[in-house]
């Protein structure tokens, strides 16, 4: 039976793995400073070991509790996964068209993924965009994130 | 000094000083009320306008902002889980459970009055025993540090409420997460894959906004997308004479936790918060309230981070050395004023240290009367429909993740966290362990590390200095009063 | 105040009338990236130059902090930038020392070096209650304990340290602290024996007599302490300091880089500049293009003798 109390554990168990073979790769600068007894590469090693430790322990509890059967909501539902979408394609538009048009093209076009109708709605979502466009801008003097292409 | 002390209250409530003063307190507020903007960046922007004024004047207006600050982030994290810098992370735990219950209001008044309490309690440690305190955190080093950092870390396991495997796990996410960067002692580069922006590691602020707020915008998302009419519950009232009376023991431990831990260099109000905390779950006779809504948990969290105030001035004023950012902006700003820092600054200019004490009690009293009176305005936040308020979450996430180092870099570290986050949250792994692990692994290993070249590999100084004996026991104590607490919930149900 | 305002807005007039050929530039807000942390130093002087800059120029100067990697993800992002004078960058020692430690891609050859601002010599300092009174004490109790005295050190590496054990012969015990806010105090705890430090970052436990300085590393003394004597004094032939300048990205056009580098001569002689400088005991160091850009070759050179 796979359900996701077996998956993330031998998940992060292999993505320890992975990191624990990254860990002898560390490079030494070339001015190579004094070191403790203890260096750069125990804490990690130690961390990804006592991880795979945990997620085992993880594993063996699983089994022994035998869990009532859990009703099963998807990890991702069809709304989280548009947030997650309008989180990435929000971030991509700030970095084609800056801070102010990438935040009101992004908010209109959640509302109106959401069949939103109402203007007001809209009005307080523009208003609010700009405001805080102000008020970093002018009040903070703190510069937002400037457009390739604006 | 009682008559420098008036001489300075009179000061502060002058036309000069009080506007600066009450100006300084609500922008701070809003400051660190969003996210990504913390009360030191607040400190930094204003310096420059500082130059032109009197040094009174432009003193209290940055610890104006300093006190205001710490406490508007809690204000976010009470009413939208998003808290507003790291010192408030500890306040989500109990602040957002009393919001979804409907008592938004009175989670705020109690954060206002237990702030007030760790407030008012630093300073006047402050102006009592300013110099003694300096003294004590002298004494800390590199050992102290790291047998600080290590007590700091079995807060994990009495974080994570319901499993405490799955909190160390997330307690070894977060752990392996803080060394990623450059390697503080010998410059090695760890994990950092030939990218820049990971040289310095990752920046605590993003992971801390995508933790929480961004993470919350998608599990809200998900209920809205439910449609699920769940009545949502408000109410107007207060906190009651009888929370007072609960909150306050608590409340004024937490300040004096609070101020000493502000007193050491290092150590600031993200770790005071959650230390408090701790405490005050530990010594509970429900600790399973903890978590779900506990007043105490939240008066423990607010006194602790706004009881780091007085603290952190401690060793600017008595030793001219700054206790942690906001302190060396401070300490900028006292020079350029042509003051030194230190102990001559108490003999030779009273009446600035004086200013600054009494500006430091009508800060907080002033903090205390927005946060309450603010309150009924704060609340209409609450009041905007989910299908807005989502949006407006994500939008001061960007533009706080982005803000803090003017990097889209940061901004996708905060849109993975929140993914994280959200993933961590359906496997029931706790995600505040992660935050405080990456707080404070790097205290811990670099001051291991430190401490070893110290004694020349010796492990000695666990057990020969006083103070970080005192810790280690602590740390022992801590993590073993928690696995007793598991075992009998455990054996209870 | 006000007269301060006349005076730089008459400054602006005569400015723009002498550098109109250059177009009309600046026509918008100029970026200044601090690539270090809002609150410190570098940060505070780029501020403060920034505030100066601003009527001179005529535009508002607005500073980006953008931290990391000992300054390398900063000033890489400022180099990278587009080269029509609207990004500059403060540019730090870390731009001779960090490309050469493989820290960092981008080099001093990727800006135009507008001005140097500030140069500070390093300081020597002890406990008050130390045994050591001068240079040659320290040194030789190093000898004699090579490895032994616990030295405070304000970065890992740090140059200023391995300019003097590499003169002297000596090995002391570094240990990396995060910046000169930890290192005095662990001085003034008693818990290490020395550090070194500007005299900016130390000067409040200078005034105070809480720390002593057994020299400082520079080739006259300093004007905010001139009690200390060089260690060239003392028969150590050793210089080390820092320093803090502004540079733009390597395309930007001449022009432009003259009229930066006018209105920064005029910031650094404003009173408001000089005070913030005198009273944090800071030197200000104006250097010119040409001069700076010869200093940034040189000091590469001497640290990659030190990294070798």
């Amino acid at each position: 039976m796979l359900n996701r109390n077996i998956v993330f554990p031998i998940l992060i168990i292999v993505i320890s793995a992975v990191i624990l073979s990254l860990i002898p790769q560390f490079t030494v600068p070339v001015y190579y400073q004094q070191d403790a007894s203890v260096g750069a590469k125990f804490f990690p090693t130690v961390l990804v070991i006592a991880q795979i430790i945990i997620c085992i322990a993880l594993l063996v509890q699983h089994r022994a509790k035998k869990h009532k059967a859990q009703e099963s909501d998807g990890l991702f539902s069809k709304m989280s996964f548009f947030g997650l979408c309008f989180l990435v394609v929000y971030a991509v538009l700030i970095g084609l068209l800056g801070y102010l048009i990438a935040s009101l093209t992004a908010f209109t076009l959640y509302l109106a993924y959401l069949k939103t109708k109402k203007l007001s709605y809209y009005l307080f979502a523009y208003f609010f965009v700009v405001a805080i466009y102000y008020l970093f801008s002018h009040v903070f003097v703190i510069s937002l994130p400037e457009g390739i292409i604006f | 000094m009682i008559d420098h002390l008036f001489v300075g209250l009179g000061a502060a409530f002058s036309l000069a000083i009080f506007p600066v003063l009450i100006f300084g307190v609500l922008g701070g507020i809003i400051l660190g009320a969003l996210p990504g903007l913390t009360a030191t960046m607040g400190v930094a922007i204003l310096l420059p306008f500082t130059f032109g004024m009197e040094a009174t004047a432009a003193m209290v207006m940055l610890i104006g902002v300093y006190i205001g600050g710490i406490f508007g982030g809690s204000i976010s994290a009470i009413l939208l889980k998003t808290p507003g810098t790291p010192a408030s992370a500890a306040t989500v735990l109990d602040g957002y459970s009393l919001t979804q219950k409907g008592e938004a209001a009175r989670a705020l008044s109690i954060a206002a009055v237990a702030s007030f309490v760790g407030g008012l309690i630093s300073t006047i440690i402050l102006i009592a025993i300013a110099p003694m305190l300096a003294e004590f955190a002298l004494r800390f080093n590199a050992p102290e540090y790291f047998a600080l950092a290590l007590f700091g870390l079995t807060i994990i396991a009495s974080v994570a409420s319901k499993s405490i495997l799955k909190g160390l796990l997330a307690g070894t996410i977060g752990l392996l997460i803080s060394t990623v960067g450059l390697d503080p002692i010998s410059s090695v580069p760890r994990f950092t894959f030939g990218i820049l922006d990971l040289y310095n590691g990752i920046n605590v602020i993003p992971v801390l906004i995508g933790l929480f707020a961004i993470s919350e915008a998608l599990t809200q998302l998900e209920k809205l997308h439910a449609k699920e009419k769940i009545a949502e519950k408000f109410s107007n009232k207060l906190m009651s004479l009888k929370d007072l009376k609960s909150i306050l023991p608590t409340s004024i431990k937490s300040a004096l936790f609070g101020t000493s831990i502000g007193a050491v260099p290092g150590a600031g109000a993200d770790i005071s918060a959650f230390v408090c905390y701790n405490e005050a779950k530990r010594v509970s006779k429900n600790p399973e309230e903890f978590g779900n809504g506990s007043i105490r948990g939240l008066a423990a969290a607010e006194a602790g981070n706004n009881g780091v105030t007085g603290g952190s001035l401690v060793p600017l004023l008595t030793l001219g050395v700054p206790g942690d950012a906001v302190a060396a902006v401070l300490l900028g700003a006292l020079i350029v004023q042509g003051l030194t820092p230190g102990p001559l600054l108490f003999t030779q200019n009273p009446e600035i240290v004086y200013g600054i004490f009494s500006s430091m009690l009508v800060a907080n009293i002033a903090m205390l009367l927005i946060g309450l009176l603010g309150i009924r305005f704060f609340c209409q936040i609450s009041k905007v429909p989910k299908l807005l308020m989502i949006p407006i979450i994500i939008f001061l996430s960007i533009v706080g993740a982005y803000a803090i180092n003017n990097s889209m870099f940061d901004v996708g570290i905060a849109i993975s966290f929140g993914v994280l986050g959200f993933v961590l949250n359906k496997l029931e792994v706790p995600t505040s362990p992660i935050l405080l692990a990456i707080i404070l692994g790097p205290m811990a290993e670099t001051n291991l590390r430190k401490s070893l070249l110290m004694f020349e590999g010796s492990w000695s100084f666990l057990y020969e200095r006083p103070i970080a004996l005192a810790f280690i026991l602590l740390a022992i104590f801590s993590l073993w009063s928690t696995i007793r607490r598991h075992r009998k919930t455990a054996s209870s149900t | 105040m006000k007269k301060i305002i006349r005076n730089t807005i008459v400054l602006a007039g005569i400015l723009a009338s002498a550098s109109a050929f250059s177009a009309d530039y600046p026509s918008k807000n100029i970026r200044l990236v601090v690539p270090f942390g809002a609150g410190g130093g570098t940060d505070s002087v780029g501020r403060t130059l920034a505030n100066s800059a601003k009527d001179i120029l005529g535009t508002n100067i607005s500073v980006m902090n953008r931290t990391g990697g000992s300054g390398a993800v900063g000033m890489s992002y400022g180099a990278q930038q587009r080269g029509d004078g609207y990004t500059l960058t403060v540019v730090t020692r870390e731009i001779a020392s960090l490309p050469q430690m493989g820290l960092m891609q981008h080099t001093a050859n990727d800006f135009k070096l507008i001005r140097m601002v500030n140069l500070d010599p390093a300081v020597v300092l002890v406990n008050k209650d130390s045994k050591f009174n001068n240079i040659n004490d320290l040194i030789q109790e190093a000898k004699a304990n090579p490895g032994k005295v616990k030295f405070a050190s304000t970065a890992a590496p740090n140059f200023y340290l391995i300019a003097l054990q590499k003169d002297q012969g000596i090995q002391l015990n570094a240990i990396p602290y995060n910046g000169s806010s930890e290192a005095i105090p662990s001085v003034l705890g008693g818990h290490t024996a020395v550090t070194m430090v500007t005299p900016g970052e130390a000067i409040s436990q200078l005034r105070s007599g809480q720390l002593k300085a057994l020299g400082v590393m520079s080739k006259e003394r300093i004007s905010y302490i001139p009690n200390v004597p060089t260690l060239i004094e003392q028969g150590v032939n050793v210089t080390s300091g820092t320093w803090r300048g502004i540079g733009a990205p390597k395309s930007t056009p001449d022009e432009i880089i003259v009229t930066l580098g006018n209105a920064f001569d005029q910031a650094m002689a404003s009173d408001e500049f000089k005070t913030f400088m005198a009273k944090g005991a800071m030197t200000i160091h104006n250097m010119n293009a040409a001069e700076f850009t010869q200093f940034v070759k040189d000091d590469t050179q001497s640290l990659g003798a030190l990294i070798k």
